[in-house]
């Protein structure tokens, strides 16, 4: 029986035809750019990387590359710096993308701890959240973490790389949750796949190769109140891409440099699942899937928390789940927005937030005289810009309030430390996050 | 291929702003087809007046205000067809019209316009008009006599049976036939099988929250119940005072009207049970048979204090549990 959660909105899934197509895989694009930490990175021009080699600590050459160049991306953090790397086969014959050998080791001779310092080594990151897997798994392993889940909720339209890995790989995962357990001395293990889609042209199956899978249903969003509710307690989730790469490492050695994508949306021809190398340009992913229709908008991620790009150059990274296409520009704007104080942003907001006086607060300039708001509880899911009737971007007016907001208990901090009160030192204490977000 | 930057969501909620008020304004057709059988042309001649000059108004207010020529948004137009159904059929056109543009330039307007209202739009105009001319709003001609369009109304003018009520005596007319709107009363606001179907409609549209209407009503039911002022006893209590004036007419329009209204779910209940008690009780001590509009009002004024409250209390609660 469902559990009912309060609000959320509603969501056509969109998730066929992708979900029930085999996973197609990218191998040779032209280039690729991989993020690097430009203090780490010494390279010289046109320097030879063979594939699965570091290029800087933590990141590893996806291909067979030379080093190009430097780059930013304007819509992504310009302060994140990426290097870009020309794809170098023509002293190779055609090397496949992930070497299938026979399994180096045996699988009961990895330890626990073996597990983590795998994960660390080959720079392992859960797509979901963008966290070092090594560092879940050692968070997990201090706190107790009792119920492993390999995390394939794909609550967003369009999206179904999650789900698709689960179903087309479940042995890997399997395996990978096998291991992420060991590490972590958790007892019991599931899946957790968002069941509420509606017509799926394969059944979502209730065990795979061994793996119990618990099916969610309810509301968009689900992930993150899932994440929520996990996030003090004896439950820990690991992306399902996350624990194919711990299979993969585990096994041979094989870094975390591919993630897998939903390539889809209205103008794609053919919308699939997709294995990609970490650092391809969308072009190329737009190239093998194929356009019929000219998109307006573009966004990495799923149309409810992704970023829409305006250069076709900018790469997929670990944490990128889709690229997905719109015909149309829906995005919301903060140039138009008359509110007409419907109340329904304050009603389907997951958190109980209300965005329509922030919104109100933020506008009037008066950020500081609602401090009661509470808007630190948010999880940017988007429900409220969703349903706003007026198209008004709330999400940025929650975000800017939060700003806002740091930056006065920052000022009132660094007013405190000029002019301390012994009485009134350390009353300042957080609120703590509650354990459940209904 | 150009592609735009824009912000997510990239998806959208198909119901838009103008969606909403259509329904509205579709509710309110069948109501006005009701008046067209009862009293003839006249009240259709009327509601017709009074939404050109609210969009009018309202279109002259925004030029002036600086918007621009604003055409889409009839917002303004419903405020006009709303207050027209609350009044008497027999009613000179520009009683409803002066209501009308009182609420669109005065109190939609001057107050900010579309968005942040703090009062509702039509209970105030409707207020205006029937404090300007109480003589006229207050009474009704006989139903099912057809009415001149223009001139002096020679039919015969009698109270509803809410003055009847607030007299203390016990309303002649059979409740089945006030059930059908065959009583004396506002024009659009009679029709109680009609109005609940125009509810059902908006609440299945989702324009409405069916618990906002639910909470009015039974909350002034539990009063007529408790205290009847009629000496017929308590369940005719509650069955005439449901039935009269404008009470489920404005549990519908104008109360479950969110615009003014608090935003979270538990300050909507709290602020109709509110409307509820307050309209209760200028029916029973204010001076004329209007109770609902300057209830709404005044709980209005109350939306953002309710919300901010309950907000507060829910946020204490969850602390002191995770706490605990
Ligand atoms: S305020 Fe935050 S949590 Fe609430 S709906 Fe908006 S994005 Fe989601
Ligand atoms: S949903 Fe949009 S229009 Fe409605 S109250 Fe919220 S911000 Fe205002």
């Amino acid at each position: 029986m469902p559990k009912r959660v309060y609000g959320g909105v509603e969501l056509d899934q969109y998730k066929e035809p992708t979900f029930s197509r085999e996973i197609r895989r990218l191998d040779k694009p032209e280039k690729v750019y991989l993020p690097i930490d430009k203090e780490q990175f010494s390279m010289r021009y046109r320097q030879r990387v063979h594939q699965n080699q570091p290029v800087c600590p933590g990141v590893y050459a996806p291909l067979e590359v030379r080093f190009t160049g430097l780059q930013t991306f304007a819509h992504l953090d310009t302060s994140r710096q990426f290097a870009v790397f020309e794809t170098a086969y023509e002293d190779i014959e055609d090397a496949p993308l992930a070497p299938i050998g026979r399994p180096k080791r045996e699988y009961d001779a990895i330890s626990g701890e073996d597990v983590i310092e795998i994960a660390k080594k080959m720079a392992i990151i859960d797509e979901y959240d963008g966290q070092y897997l090594y560092q879940k798994l050692q968070r997990a392993k201090e706190a107790g973490v009792t119920v492993l889940y390999a995390n394939a909720i794909d609550d967003e339209p369009y999206v179904s790389a999650g789900m698709g890995v689960l179903y087309k790989m479940p042995h890997e995962v399997g395996i990978g949750l096998e291991f992420a357990c060991r590490a972590v001395g958790a007892k019991e293990s599931y899946a957790l796949v968002y069941a509420n889609v509606g017509d799926l042209d394969t059944p979502l199956k209730g065990s795979l190769s061994g793996m119990k899978v618990k099916k969610l249903y309810g509301n968009y969003p689900v992930y993150k109140r899932q994440a929520v509710q996990y996030r003090s307690g004896q439950n820990e989730m690991i992306g399902v891409c996350a624990l194919v790469h711990l299979y993969r490492a585990c096994r041979d050695d094989i870094p975390q440099t591919t993630c897998f994508i939903t390539v889809g949306g209205s103008c794609v021809a053919n919308p699939c699942n997709m294995e990609v190398p970490i650092g391809t340009p969308v072009y190329d992913i737009m190239e093998k899937a194929g356009l019929i229709k000219n998109p307006q908008v573009i966004t990495l991620g799923g149309p409810m928390t992704g970023v829409a790009i305006t250069d076709l150059d900018v790469p997929v990274e670990a944490t990128t789940r889709a690229v997905i296409t719109y015909e149309e520009n829906m995005g919301a704007s903060l140039e138009h927005d008359d509110c007409i104080g419907c109340g329904r942003c304050v009603q389907v907001c997951p958190r109980r937030l209300m965005p329509y006086y922030i919104r109100k607060y933020v506008k009037a300039g008066k950020t500081e005289e609602c401090m009661h708001l509470h808007a630190e509880r948010c999880i940017e899911c988007a429900c409220c810009s969703f349903i706003c009737p007026m198209g008004i971007d709330l999400v940025a007016y929650v975000q800017r309030y939060s700003q806002e907001l740091k930056a006065i208990e920052e000022a009132q901090k660094s007013r405190a430390q000029e002019a301390p009160q012994p009485q009134n030192a350390g009353e300042n204490t957080q609120t703590e996050e509650e354990n459940s977000c209904s | 291929m150009q592609l735009t930057a824009k912000n997510r969501p990239y998806i959208r909620e198909s119901s838009s702003m103008s969606a909403i008020s259509w329904d509205f304004t579709i509710a309110m057709l069948p109501l006005m087809i009701m008046s067209y059988y009862y009293y003839g042309a006249r009240p259709l001649v009327m509601s017709l007046f009074c939404a050109a000059s609210a969009h009018i108004a309202s279109i002259l207010c925004s030029l002036l205000r600086g918007k621009g020529l604003v055409l889409k948004d009839i917002s303004s137009l419903n405020c006009g067809l709303m207050i027209s159904l609350m009044m008497p059929a027999a009613v000179p056109y520009y009683v409803p019209i002066v209501g009308t543009v009182f609420a669109v330039c005065v109190v939609k307007h001057t107050l900010g316009g579309l968005s942040n209202n703090p009062f509702n739009v039509t209970a105030a105009g409707f207020c205006f008009a029937s404090l300007t001319y109480p003589q006229m709003v207050f009474l009704y001609t006989l139903p099912l006599e057809k009415l001149p369009l223009f001139g002096d109304i020679t039919a015969k003018m009698v109270e509803s049976p809410a003055y009847t009520l607030k007299l203390g005596g016990m309303p002649n007319f059979d409740p089945l036939e006030m059930l059908l709107g065959n009583y004396p009363g506002p024009m659009g606001a009679t029709n109680i099988l009609v109005l609940l179907t125009c509810l059902l409609f908006l609440v299945l549209r989702r324009a409405v929250r069916w618990y906002v209407p639910a909470t009015f009503m039974a909350t002034a039911a539990a009063i007529a119940f408790l205290f009847p002022r009629i000496s017929g006893g308590r369940i005719d209590s509650v069955i005439f005072e449901m039935l009269s004036g404008t009470l489920l007419f404005g549990a519908i329009f104008l109360v479950s009207s969110p615009y003014s209204a608090p935003k979270t779910k538990l300050a909507q209940v709290v602020y109709a049970a509110g409307c509820a008690v307050l309209t209760m009780g200028f029916r029973y001590f204010g001076a004329y048979e209007l109770g609902l509009c300057p209830a709404l009002l005044i709980m209005n004024a109350f939306s953002h204090t309710l919300d901010r409250e309950i907000f507060r209390l829910r946020m204490y609660l969850k602390n002191r549990r995770v706490q605990a």
